[in-house]
């Protein structure tokens, strides 16, 4: 008997509930993800650590930790490391790209984001 | 230089809104009746800043508006319930600002800009030593502003 195949899980971590629930919306419609989401750093380290999700969408600018400093402790921490981890945000320069590069961002999603961009990148990083 | 940010957050706001709220806003011009825009609107404004102006964007919303832009946002997502209405500003200033930073970026004028702020608030005028630079929008025929405000740095 074949087991039942586990949806992916992601996390999403942004301060903006508009954009959770536009991400929420597509993934679990269009992509067939499960999500959990925090609407800040701190609470999102707790959750990456508490759920284990197979990859983490993250904003930049939130208040307390930035995205860049999250980036960094996920990928320093041996436990949570091998989650990929894609910056979604509204920040589009050049310098905010390499920025997220040079934390350990797998992936890098100008927002507005375009749906079938998002599950391209989430796919290819699963 | 003022025309260059203007076109540019204009072009980064419409392609902005046309992405989270499903229509692209009408541009008009920068002449609209003032008294049509109170001053208790809903305001998202980012501040910008480089080594020759500071100033702000700010997007000034009535209040019909900003609902019209909910509504089509939550009526095509299978989510429940009322969100912040300074929550979705937020983003749609976060959206314009940092979409158009790109594009001066390619035109050459680069400049930090800070996280969104949003209350409730009204125009900005003129001053002597502030540029202020209105563009009325419309969406779903509702009105908002983009109001761009810049003042050049001095130096010795």
């Amino acid at each position: 008997m074949n087991m039942p195949v586990v949806a992916p899980k992601i996390l999403i971590i942004d301060d903006s509930q508009m954009l959770t629930d536009m991400l929420k919306d597509a993934l679990t419609t269009q992509g067939n993800f499960r999500v959990v989401s925090a609407p800040d750093g701190a609470s999102g380290l707790a959750i990456a650590e508490t759920e284990r999700p197979d990859l983490i969408l993250l904003d930049i600018s939130m208040p307390g930790l930035s995205g860049y400093e999250i980036c960094r402790i996920i990928k320093n921490d041996e436990k949570l490391r091998h989650i990929p981890i894609v910056i979604i945000s509204a920040l589009s320069a050049d310098e905010d790209k390499e920025k997220a590069f040079i934390a350990g961002a797998d992936g890098y999603l100008v927002k507005p984001i375009h749906i079938d961009n998002l599950l391209t990148k989430v796919n290819n990083l699963l | 230089m003022e025309a260059i940010l203007k076109e540019a957050f204009k072009n980064s706001l419409i392609r902005a809104l046309e992405a989270v709220g499903g229509t692209a806003p009408v541009s008009g011009t920068d002449i609209f009746d003032s008294s049509a825009v109170p001053d208790s609107c809903y305001v998202g404004t980012i501040g910008i800043e480089n080594e020759d102006f500071t100033g702000s964007v700010s997007l000034i919303f009535l209040d019909e508006t900003i609902n019209s832009i909910h509504d089509n946002i939550y009526n095509r997502l299978k989510v429940a319930g009322k969100r912040r209405m300074e929550d979705i500003i937020g983003e749609i200033v976060n959206l314009t600002v940092g979409g158009a930073r790109k594009d001066l970026e390619q035109a050459g004028i680069k400049f930090k800009m800070t996280p969104p702020r949003t209350g409730r608030g009204g125009l900005h005028y003129e001053t002597e030593d502030i540029s202020v630079l209105h563009n009325a929008f419309h969406y779903s025929d509702k009105l908002f502003i983009m109001e761009i405000c810049t003042r050049k740095t001095e130096r010795e």
